[in-house]
């Protein structure tokens, strides 16, 4: 199949334009009306099925738990408002924001419990394929949509994920001719003049995980380079980063990002023709999904509204899910003797960087929650009172390496599931659970609980303090009980830079 | 103050800086045409450099650019519109 579709063909494009005189809905008010709800932005990683699977326990964990707010309990999934995916982490995202909280569990009988790989291998041998390869627009990626579409979303589109309450969902995929992340965005649809409520959800999940080599590239046209018909909103801050003298000095990843909003909005400058956009695996540039988060938080021309909420006192509790479900398979290289072959060599090489750019980019993401955690606590005095006095902001950074001693079974048998889109039921459960405990015993998951009076139970109040502190607690409570030194407001599980 | 624009490698889209729009009353504050918080109080941005603009139009002047970085909470950049 591979050697059939490496033929170059061109697609079915699956993006329309805009209507006349139209443009993209930016989503609706993330933010509420209460101050002290927290809200809850999530990073699920790529990693196929397993990664799919390590999301749904998170989610899981979040489900269990609820925190009163006035006379109700309000469960604590229900205040999930952004959510970015790469690959297998796109499905459970995209299924979460089409399906609800109430629904999750169906992703384990409709995809998660599925033979797909098998589903896959016969579509690919299967010679109607092979002459749909050769004779029409149907490429390989096309293979891993239909299936999505079949088993999950029945050719559900963007429209449909706009539930009341919903989270955003932002399914992020890689732009081949630029390496920019790609999301999946009202606005960045904006800056192709096409109607993303118009697009079938199962484009943007199999974009988000098209494989390199294995799958194919999913295509999209940018209509500014035809004829637009809509009228997008005008973006300033693209046209004012790109002419100002500094930005590119100041933040050069903003720079890039206008450069790039500006390639697809506008030809004629342009730095590089992007008339078609050949999208592969989000992973390739971002594995998890750290940049569209990142964006959604704090850029103040994102449409999520979440910084000036922040600016203005509307949001003073912040919290950010990071699920990171990278393989780390005991590959026995360092027991042989042998050179490694050229299959062991190629795994590593994309694998490696992977990792590295996803650490990296984790690393980075706790400096900036960080930063704000000291904004939040620290005294202006004078003029200008922040309104972003009192904010709290917990990070919660989950990785298989967090695992306790005593659970080395569990992270063990994690930790060896290869990256594919079946699981057998075994591995299936581990990587729920796993999700699952890795939220729960997280320390500043624990502290979020304690802050917001939840009903759970806690042995010692004082420990889940000190265990993730802020630095406006009571001075006792911040005596560290961690021999490791961990700095003050900074989680226990994330490495320095 | 733009003397510490960061080491190659650094990623400054993970830091945040500080910014005061002062007025005579509240005000929406919009950078680069973006609604970003109120006048007389202390904003987080991350660092880069703004075209800062207030709604309404009675004020002057009609706009000022303002380069974000180096700030602190206890040193924000300060900008005056009359």
């Amino acid at each position: 199949m591979a050697a059939v579709g490496g033929c170059q063909s061109v697609p079915d494009f699956p993006n329309l334009p805009l209507a006349a005189g139209q443009a993209n809905q930016p989503p609706p008010d993330i933010v509420g009306t209460d101050p002290d709800a927290p809200v809850i932005l999530m990073a699920f990683s790529g990693g196929g099925s397993r990664a799919a699977a390590v999301g749904l326990g998170a989610l899981h964990g979040l489900a269990a738990a609820s925190y009163p707010a006035g006379s109700r309990e309000a469960p604590l999934i229900d205040q999930v408002k952004v959510v970015s995916s790469v690959s297998g982490g796109s499905v459970v995202a995209a299924w979460f924001g089409f399906a609800g909280p109430r629904r999750l569990d169906e992703l384990n009988s409709r995809f998660l419990s599925r033979n797909n790989m098998a589903e896959l291998e016969w579509q690919a041998a299967d010679p109607v394929t092979w002459g749909r390869l050769l004779f029409s627009s149907y490429t390989r990626v096309d293979a891993l949509r239909d299936l999505l579409d079949h088993q999950l979303f029945q050719g559900a589109r963007f429209a449909d994920l706009q539930r009341p309450g919903a989270p955003l969902v932002v399914m992020n995929a890689t732009d081949m001719a630029s390496g920019e992340v790609f999301s999946f965005t009202p606005q960045r649809f904006d800056d192709l003049c096409s109607d993303l409520r118009q697009l079938p959800v199962s484009v943007a999940v199999a974009a988000s995980a098209a494989f390199p080599v294995a799958l194919s590239p999913m295509s999209l046209r940018d209509f500014n380079y035809e004829q637009c018909p809509g009228s997008p909103p005008n973006a300033g801050w693209i046209k004012a980063t790109l002419t100002l003298p500094l930005p590119r000095y100041l933040n050069l990843e903003e720079y890039k990002r206008a450069r790039y909003a500006n390639a697809l909005r506008d030809p004629k400058t342009a730095y590089r023709n992007e008339h078609y956009l050949h999208l592969l695996d989000g992973g390739l540039a971002d594995n998890q999904g750290v940049h569209a988060l990142t964006e959604a938080l704090v850029s103040p021309h994102s449409q999520t509204g979440i910084l000036p909420a922040i600016n203005s006192g509307r949001v003073r509790r912040v919290v950010v899910i990071t699920v990171n479900a990278r393989s780390d398979t005991d590959n026995r290289i360092g027991a042989d003797p042998a050179v490694p072959g050229l299959l062991k060599v190629v795994n590593t090489v994309i694998g490696t960087p992977i990792d590295a750019t996803t650490a990296y980019a984790n690393a980075g993401l706790q400096d900036l929650l960080d930063a704000l955690k000291s904004a939040g606590t620290a005294s202006a005095g004078g003029a200008g009172q922040p309104g972003f006095a009192g904010l709290r902001v917990y990070g919660i950074a989950i990785d298989f390496d967090q695992f306790l001693p005593e659970q080395h079974q569990l992270q063990t048998a994690v930790k060896n599931i290869g990256t594919s889109w079946s699981l057998s039921a075994t591995e299936l459960q581990h990587a729920i659970d796993a999700g699952t405990i890795l939220l729960r015993q997280h320390p500043c998951f624990q502290r979020l609980l304690l802050d917001l009076k939840s009903p759970v139970g806690f042995p010692d109040p004082a420990l889940t303090r000190r265990n993730c502190p802020f630095e406006d607690d009571p001075t006792e409570a911040r005596v560290a009980s961690n021999p490791g030194g961990t700095a003050p407001g900074r989680s226990p599980s994330a490495p320095r830079r | 103050m733009l003397c510490g624009l960061g080491s190659p490698g650094e990623n400054r889209d993970m830091s945040v800086e500080y910014l005061l729009v002062v007025y005579k009353e509240d005000r929406d504050v919009l950078a680069d045409g973006d609604r970003v918080g109120v006048t007389n109080h202390i904003l987080l941005l991350p660092p880069d450099e703004y075209i800062i603009t207030l709604s309404g139009d009675d004020y002057a002047p009609p706009d000022q650019t303002v380069a974000l970085a180096g700030t602190s909470i206890v040193r924000p950049q300060v900008i005056v519109f009359t």
